[in-house]
């Protein structure tokens, strides 16, 4: 019996398979637009939140010269949202989603934000002193970065327990001006290193005890 | 690295099936030639303590639809320490008219048994028949058919799994009917390369010419059915009507019995390792030979890779319980709008798709083969923990051969 086989076959299944899989990278493509935008989004509306804290101060101190407790909640949802957006960034990246140049865009005015926020608290804690909110500042890395990812979980429970703690989250092996300027600062040398109310360094795993003990608002641990 | 691996997978795992795809739609629908005379047949039943089936084997043979005359069917007590003799013994006592001798020889292995067999063998045909097995009373007649140039050298039946009752049984049908699908597909565009021993067809003087079974082999049957292909004779497939086997029932018997046909494989295409990639074997060596030896190679980078982000995995998961403790399983839902920016579509879309080529090849298995197709358990089992299991099989078959293990059938 004659075999019907044909040795085009290949070539025919080789078009089909490589059909679907630019079919594939495009569907990827279109949705990593529709993700860049829609970070970008966020990153905007974060950024411009800012600005608008920082008008509302200035106006409420021009008028009232009271600002402590208007501005105070402004500031923690300012800090959840960016803790918000470094979350989705942190995703993407570990799926290695987005278009690599424009995602270093994002994360480099992601980090410039946190900065910004972190200053935006620092100046604010000096202000007004009498509330004691808690701000702790986290040095990441991505790579071989077990240690870190244990410090984001510490800190995870930490900021449930502790409703008037504010994180802010650098990437220590990302290149920027302003996050070098602030690693030469704190002398930051490895990751994970967090730093407490602006003075105390802490150096590798930090654990939730730890960490709570050195805060203005420590709670009870449970066992 | 594991998205560019996946990717890999997802692409070879696609090739094939949009390639099966393809050659189910070209199959071979030329009707063979029916039987215009009845060639004498031997069938060879070696047995090794089948004190439990043999009855019901040779009850099946002898309801064969082919003249009684026009067969002999030898039954090789291979040093049974059952009652298995003298069962074969009563059976043939009960059936004097029928052509049925039994041969008793000190156990020695299938191999042998079949030698022995293929020694004594007046047939022009010789048949292997397990001795757990149930034969289609039509069977023979369709497969004889399949022998239409001097070329061919074995032809062999579709397998069923006869009782399907515990996990490990309704797992290996799934698994059965799939592999007796793929073999017909094999066989249309010339690939294949096995002759199971639940029923299979040689030609007896191509048999003997190849110097028969190798005794030392594990799985002698897929030794054989490369030597016939080494020396140049086809192994085809019949479509019509299937046989029944008994699988093995337990997890730990299923074990040995894969790791023994993974050592077999594995031996004999080192074997034969000069077929690869030669134009004198045509697809075989060129397309399928290659594609299986990549797919196990596939399987052991595979296990490294999946075994280590596995580990990783287990060990974050264990900070996040440590550190977080409760908290850690404090979800909030995701949005739909989450879970479609969360996955990544270069991946999973190409994936999805040869899964659904996948699905389709296991339905329509199941209609070729005439069985139904719901998806039980048993299925997902398969899918997506069955491979798991095979790859530790395979990891275990290549420890024993790298060690040199002592090869013993049974």
């Amino acid at each position: 019996m004659a075999l019907t086989f044909r040795k085009d076959m290949f070539f025919t299944t080789l078009i089909i398979v490589t059909a679907i899989f630019v079919l594939g990278l495009y569907i990827g493509k279109q949705l990593d637009d529709f993700r860049i935008d829609d970070t970008t989004r966020i990153i905007v509306n974060s950024e411009l939140d800012s600005e608008s804290f920082l008008i509302e101060r200035d106006f409420i101190t021009s008028i009232t010269g009271e600002r402590c407790d208007v501005l105070r909640q402004r500031l923690f949802t300012l800090s959840e949202n960016l803790g918000e957006i470094g979350r989705t960034l942190a995703k993407y990246d570990a799926k290695h989603i987005f278009d690599q140049d424009l995602y270093l865009l994002l994360r480099r005015r992601f980090f410039l934000q946190e900065i910004k926020s972190y200053t935006m608290r620092k100046e604010f804690n000096n202000a007004c002193k009498n509330l004691q909110d808690d701000t702790i500042l986290f040095f990441y890395d991505t790579i071989n970065n077990d240690e870190s990812i244990q410090q984001g979980y510490a800190l995870d429970a930490l900021v449930k327990h502790n409703k008037n703690l504010s994180i802010y989250s650098l990437d220590r092996t990302f290149k920027e001006p302003a996050l070098e300027s602030v690693k030469q600062y704190y002398n930051i040398t490895r990751s994970p290193t967090v730093i407490i109310n602006y003075k105390t360094k802490k150096e590798g795993f930090t654990g939730e005890g730890e960490l709570n003990a050195l805060t203005h608002n420590s709670y009870t641990l449970t066992k | 690295m594991l998205e560019l691996y996946i990717w890999l997978i997802s692409f070879v795992s696609l090739y094939v099936s949009v390639f099966w795809i393809i050659v189910m739609n070209i199959q071979d629908h030329d009707r063979y030639p029916s039987l215009t005379r009845y060639p004498f047949i031997t069938i060879a039943v070696p047995a090794y303590n089948e004190e439990k089936t043999i009855t019901g084997t040779l009850q099946s043979l002898l309801q064969i639809d082919y003249p009684h005359e026009r067969l002999e069917i030898l039954i090789l007590n291979d040093g049974s320490k059952d009652r298995t003799e003298k069962i074969v013994h009563q059976f043939i006592t009960n059936n004097p008219r029928n052509p049925l001798r039994l041969i008793t020889k000190k156990n020695s292995g299938k191999a042998a048994s079949l030698n022995r067999a293929l020694k004594e063998a007046r047939g022009e045909y010789f048949v292997v028949c397990d001795a757990d097995s149930i034969a289609d009373p039509t069977i023979l007649r369709h497969m004889l058919c399949y022998f239409t140039n001097d070329t061919i050298g074995a032809v062999i039946s579709a397998i069923k799994v006869q009782r399907v009752n515990t996990v490990m049984e309704k797992i290996q049908r799934v698994e059965y009917i799939f592999s007796s699908f793929v073999r017909r597909l094999m066989s249309t565009i010339g690939t294949l390369h096995t002759t199971h021993g639940v029923l299979s067809v040689f030609r007896t003087s191509v048999l003997q010419k190849v110097g028969g079974f190798d005794e030392h082999n594990l799985t002698e049957d897929f030794e054989v059915a490369m030597k016939l292909r080494y020396h140049g004779y086809a192994v085809r497939m019949c479509n019509e009507g299937w046989n029944y086997t008994t699988v093995p029932s337990t997890f730990r018997s299923l074990w040995v019995q894969r790791v023994r046909w993974f050592r077999g494989f594995i031996s004999n295409n080192l074997r034969y390792k000069d077929m690869v990639l030669k134009k004198k074997y045509g697809l075989l060596g060129r397309f399928q030979i290659p594609l299986e030896l990549f797919t196990l190679l596939l399987i052991f980078v595979s296990l490294g890779f999946f075994t280590y982000h596995f580990f990783r995995a287990g060990i974050q998961f264990y900070h996040l319980i440590h550190i977080l403790k409760w908290d850690a399983f404090d979800f909030t839902t995701p949005t739909f709008k989450q879970i479609f920016l969360d996955i990544n579509w270069r991946i999973f879309f190409p994936s999805t798709i040869a899964l659904c080529a996948g699905l389709y090849l296991y339905i329509r298995a199941h209609q070729t083969l005439q069985e139904s197709w719901k998806f039980y358990p048993a299925f997902l089992f398969y899918l997506f923990f069955y491979p798991m299991i095979r790859s530790f099989q395979w990891l275990h078959a290549l420890y024993l051969e790298l060690a040199g293990a002592h090869k013993r059938w049974r």
